[in-house]
């Protein structure tokens, strides 16, 4: 089966700047959560800017699903949560902002109401369609901008600090959120519990290179190797020593 | 507002056809006798509006540009001294073309309040993008609508915190106003730049909804504006 993304020596960084990481091979399978964890300035945006289309790598290959993506180019089955996701609403109301993405796919009628409806349906929306976005919570406005990527119908999402500046329950309501959506994801985020709890692998990236990749329980409890990279090891990990496999199943 | 104004189009675009079909014929006025028709088809929209006093609320800054507009030309232009105090002269001509431009600026102003300020900026847009105006600069007037509130809570809490650090006040303070000035601006660039990515990353301009056909209300109330302003336009030559 081809992998949902797959990238060969792949090396990312802003055009006429250093790269900010380089050689990276990463495979990510369809359905599969990968977390990206890294300090600030590790690169992690820079690469989900790449991956997205809008910037070309500085070398490298990007494919997806089997097909090469050509540099700079966006793809239709990937889709973006940015870091500032309030920016991604930019439409009047919740539902005009939804309708954006899939009605610029050339959708119209009651295909487009139906795709809109089920992608506010999906993240707990309904209730606000008719909402102005800049009225929406933190939480809110987090779900509404998954809710535009839900309706386009990506098959690869890229989650740029998803949980950042939310309280418990928004944090919690998104995660029911993510836990329940087949798409394949790479999840960059400073909140390694909430890592813990998505993704079953972990991807650390620092000084420009993979550090780690491998499953999320033994990289995150790696004390040594998380101190080494400006990490510490998630709460949970340290309030209740190592977690066996299962338990991470039972988590995810 | 919309609801309370039953005497306008509903169609945000037919308001806007029929606003730059008035307007045009108002600005096309030359002669000072056409001006009292001016003022009644300003009245007559006013009513129209459903909310005259809010519309004549908005009214004041255009009010006073007028004035001055008519107070210079009223002053400083033209032969013909009507009157004088010292260095002041009061010309007749200057008098007629004060009027005549203050007039077609009142006119028009009320006439472009009561048809467009009620609209919410997505349909101003929306109308805009039907009369073939290009997607990008409709857009951009969507965006700056949607976003200029939040720049100035920007500015306002920027210049907030810089009082707060002992920034001063009056001219001396200047250069740290243009600074702080500056540095919104400079966020605002920025976060135009993760906008348009994320427009972008949403195939923004991959498809545009079709236009649908003016309804036969809608064409009514053209026609009909063609026609008040042909004789608008007609009557001023003839006269």
């Amino acid at each position: 089966m081809s992998a949902a993304l797959d990238t060969s020596g792949l090396s990312v960084g802003w055009p006429g700047h250093a790269p900010v990481l380089t050689g990276l091979d990463l495979r990510l399978a369809p359905g599969e959560r990968i977390g990206l964890v890294g300090p600030n300035g590790a690169g992690k945006s820079t690469l989900f800017a790449t991956l997205a289309g809008l910037i070309p790598p500085l070398a490298g290959q990007i494919s997806v699903m089997g097909d090469p993506l050509p540099p700079a180019t966006i793809s239709a089955r990937i889709g973006v949560l940015l870091q500032h996701s309030e920016d991604q609403l930019f439409c009047p109301t919740l539902a005009e902002d939804v309708r954006f993405g899939p009605q610029n796919q050339g959708l119209r009628g009651d295909a487009l109401d139906a795709r809109v409806t089920c992608a506010l349906a999906q993240c707990d929306l309904s209730h606000l369609a008719d909402r102005p976005v800049h009225h929406l919570s933190g939480g809110e406005k987090r779900r509404a901008a998954i809710a535009g990527l839900l309706a386009m119908q990506p098959e690869i999402l890229l989650l740029d600090e998803p949980s950042a500046a939310l309280d418990l329950r928004s944090r919690r309501a998104l995660m029911g959120l993510l836990a329940r959506m087949p798409q394949a994801m790479v999840i960059a985020s400073h909140d390694l519990d909430m890592l813990l709890d998505l993704c079953p692998r972990i991807l650390l990236v620092d000084a420009g290179r993979v550090q780690a990749d491998g499953p999320a329980q033994d990289v995150l409890s790696d004390a040594a190797l998380m101190q080494r990279h400006g990490q510490e090891v998630p709460a949970s990990l340290r309030a209740t020593g190592p977690v066996s496999p299962v338990a991470i199943g039972q988590r995810g | 507002m919309a609801e309370a104004a039953p005497r306008l189009p509903d169609c945000p675009r037919t308001r806007l056809l029929v606003a730059l079909i008035l307007a045009f014929a108002f600005a096309s006025v030359r002669q000072i006798t056409s001006l009292p028709l001016l003022a009644a088809f300003a009245l007559a929209a006013l009513v129209a509006s459903g909310q005259p006093l809010a519309v004549v609320a908005r009214l004041r800054a255009p009010a006073m540009l007028a004035l001055a507009i008519a107070l210079a030309l009223a002053l400083f232009s033209g032969s013909d001294t009507l009157w004088q105090a010292g260095p002041l002269h009061l010309r007749s001509d200057g008098v007629a073309a004060g009027a005549l431009v203050a007039l077609r600026l009142l006119a028009i102003v009320t006439l472009t309040l009561v048809l467009l300020g009620s609209l919410p900026p997505h349909k101003l847009a929306e109308a805009l993008r039907s009369l073939w105006l290009p997607a990008i600069l409709s857009d951009l007037v969507m965006l700056t609508l949607r976003y200029i509130d939040e720049m100035r809570a920007r500015l306002a809490r920027a210049e907030a915190a810089r009082r707060l650090r002992g920034g001063g006040a009056g001219w001396r303070a200047l250069p740290e106003r243009a600074a702080v000035f500056a540095t919104a601006l400079i966020h605002g660039q920025h976060r135009a730049d993760r906008v348009w990515a994320a427009m972008r990353l949403r195939h923004y301009g991959a498809a545009r909804p079709a236009t649908p056909p003016f309804g036969l209300h809608d064409l009514l109330w053209i026609g009909a504006a063609l026609a008040l302003a042909a004789a608008l336009v007609w009557l001023d030559r003839a006269t």
